[in-house]
């Protein structure tokens, strides 16, 4: 058991020890050729680690915020995404009329619609926990909708031979059959929310870490190096709601194709 | 649907003119005339196809007078009931033998008939949708609602005002953007397609790039603007940066979904058959991963323009964007209302475009035929 779980993670150590090592060359190379705004560009790794280590506590504590706020949007937008794949599966005629709608949605920019949020509830975090929903329930509502439609012709036929009601096929054929769909559209989703949540960040709140990037930037070259650390963990922000999403999936889902517990692989 | 039917008929037509003579005085003409009104409503371009086909017909037949064809076909292309003139039945009759040819002309009307009320409500039904809720916008029952000013929420006739005010801007900028996102799209989808297949071919080692490929894809894109910035400049090549990155995540995991979604018993089939790993990925991998990868593409492409014009809200003075971003700044609200009206048009188009892919991959798949059904 222990030697498969080695077996699982020594893949991505290596994947990971290769893109640190390629990080660091990259900026050696960076700086010996004097390239103009090099310790912006690429500052050295372990400079990063140090200013990561130095203000670990106040990342932490903005990071938290963010990941809080994009979590309860990310929740408020699954609901909605879940709700529309029903409504559209139930009739065709909601899909005809909602399909073009939720795309179009989709293609409004998130940026742009913030400071309209922003003036309406001129609250930061109902914009931010909006702006995270709203985000991810695309995602969720299309993979749902997809799982909803996936069901055989041949179980369909079976529950209408049995005499069940719409309910009943919806309880016993069509939701479970929705679930793995439904989980790859949340997996989608999540890093997503969690983007979502720094955009409006970025548009003006007074926490979380999208707020100390920007800082960061404005500050110029003596702040690269934290400027890197925000960004690492935006980016790690992005993977955990992943992989806590992925680590429910297999929790909840245990017979799923798409849970990669069982074919004892990694990533999934 | 309905283009190969006519042209075929109007091909068979003529080769067949000689026999029609005899038949044309039959008394034929009455349900073929419903037939082709039916067939010329059904579609606006099947519409100009039904008029010069009678045009043509009388003409085949030398009618007398050239002004009277013309004024058929207008009607049997216009008239929704089935009344046509007198001095079309010699059009419409000459019609019913060219379609007499191919099919049997009872049993096409039904077809058509139904075929017309599917296009009608896949565009009529969203499109009412839409112009209700901008009736009660414009209305100004939002407001009153939401307690908004006007400008805050500028009403629908203002945008429409401002984006007719700015085509050409709006024309130019949407250009660019879809070119920046076009660019990081392509180098996107092939990026996490490779990673997916590397993945599919060498789970031990590929599964490694793919949580790569998906950890890129996490990194929000608003802090890959000012890198890419950084690297590759502030011409087009750093907002397709961005959007190829936005791209890749989704594409890698749909594809390496879809690549590893061939069903067991089909696989076993394969290593029955003696079929190595090249051919198996092929003829059965690739295909069945169709589905799960045009379903991510779909999600790709509106991140990738979504992506592209977020990161001309930094560093850009072209684009999309760059326009919406300014006219917010300069309190043009109506304006950016356009320019996001304007990025939905062309997110719909490219997903339209997508769709139009799907159909034409995956008509053959059991999956997909059951969705259309």
């Amino acid at each position: 058991m222990k030697a498969a779980a080695a077996a699982r993670i020594m893949p991505a150590l290596v994947w990971a020890a290769a893109a640190l090592a390629l990080w660091q060359s990259g900026a050696w190379l960076l700086q010996q050729r004097g390239v103009a705004l090099a310790s912006s560009k690429l500052p050295y790794p372990y400079l990063v680690a140090v200013a990561l280590f130095r203000n670990a506590g106040s990342l932490l504590a903005e990071a938290a915020v963010t990941l809080l706020n994009a979590c309860e949007g990310f929740l408020l937008g699954a609901a909605a995404g879940v709700a529309l794949a029903l409504f559209m599966s139930l009739s065709a005629t909601m899909e005809r009329i909602a399909a073009p709608y939720a795309v179009a949605s989709q293609m409004v920019p998130i940026l742009g619609l913030a400071p309209i949020v922003y003036a309406i509830f001129r609250d930061e975090n109902t914009a931010r926990v909006l702006i995270a929903g709203y985000i991810s329930f695309f995602p969720v509502a299309l993979h749902t909708l997809r799982g909803l439609q996936s069901v055989r012709q041949e179980d369909r036929d079976l529950l209408h031979v049995l005499a069940c009601g719409r309910a009943a096929s919806y309880r016993v054929l069509r939701l479970p059959a929705a679930l793995p769909g439904m989980f790859t559209g949340l997996k989608a989703a999540a890093p997503l929310a969690v983007t979502g949540a720094i955009l409006v960040e970025l548009m003006g709140a007074q926490r979380g870490i999208g707020v100390l990037m920007l800082r960061h930037l404005y500050y110029g070259p003596t702040h690269a190096a934290l400027f890197w650390c925000t960004v690492l963990l935006a980016a790690a922000l992005g993977i955990a709601a992943y992989g806590i999403t992925a680590a429910l999936e297999n929790t909840l889902l245990p017979w799923s194709r798409t849970s990669g517990r069982r074919q004892g692989r990694g990533l999934r | 649907m309905s283009m190969p039917y006519s042209t075929s008929s109007a091909r068979s037509g003529k080769e067949a003119s000689g026999k029609v003579e005899a038949e044309r005085a039959s008394g034929v003409s009455e349900h073929v005339a419903v037939l082709v009104t039916v067939e010329a409503t059904a579609e606006g371009a099947l519409k100009g196809d039904g008029e010069a086909g009678a045009a043509d017909a009388a003409r085949q037949y030398g009618a007398a007078d050239p002004t009277a064809e013309a004024e058929a076909g207008v009607e049997l292309g216009a008239a929704a009931g089935a009344e046509v003139g007198a001095e079309a039945s010699d059009a419409s009759a000459a019609a019913d033998d060219r379609n007499r040819t191919r099919t049997s002309p009872k049993a096409a009307p039904a077809e058509k008939g139904r075929f017309m009320q599917q296009g009608t409500a896949a565009w009529a039904l969203p499109l009412g949708a839409g112009l209700a809720l901008a009736a009660i916008w414009q209305a100004g029952l939002i407001h009153a609602v939401l307690g908004l000013a006007a400008y805050q929420l500028p009403l629908p006739s203002a945008i429409f005002r401002a984006a007719a005010d700015n085509a050409g801007l709006l024309f130019r900028s949407a250009g660019y953007t879809l070119l920046e996102a076009a660019a990081g799209i392509a180098a996107g989808t092939l990026l996490g397609w490779l990673a997916a297949a590397m993945a599919a071919a060498m789970p031990r080692w590929g599964s490694g790039a793919l949580l790569l490929a998906a950890s890129l894809g996490a990194v929000p894109i608003v802090a890959l603007a000012p890198i890419m910035n950084l690297w590759l400049g502030d011409g087009l090549a750093s907002r397709a940066a961005v959007a190829a990155a936005a791209t890749l995540a989704p594409m890698a995991i749909g594809s390496y979904r879809g690549l590893t979604s061939a069903d067991s018993a089909s696989m076993d089939l394969m290593n029955v058959l003696g079929a190595g790993a090249v051919p198996a990925f092929f003829k059965l991998r690739l295909p069945s991963s169709l589905p799960a990868m045009l379903t991510a593409f779909k999600i790709s492409t509106a991140g990738g323009l979504i992506a592209a014009m977020v990161s001309e809200f930094f560093y850009s003075s072209r684009g999309l964007g760059y326009l919406l971003s300014n006219s917010v700044k300069i309190a043009r609200m109506p304006l950016g209302w356009a320019c996001i009206g304007a990025a939905a048009a062309a997110g719909i188009g490219m997903y339209m475009l997508v769709q139009a892919a799907e159909r034409r991959l995956l008509l053959w798949h059991p999956e997909f035929r059951r969705r259309l059904s």
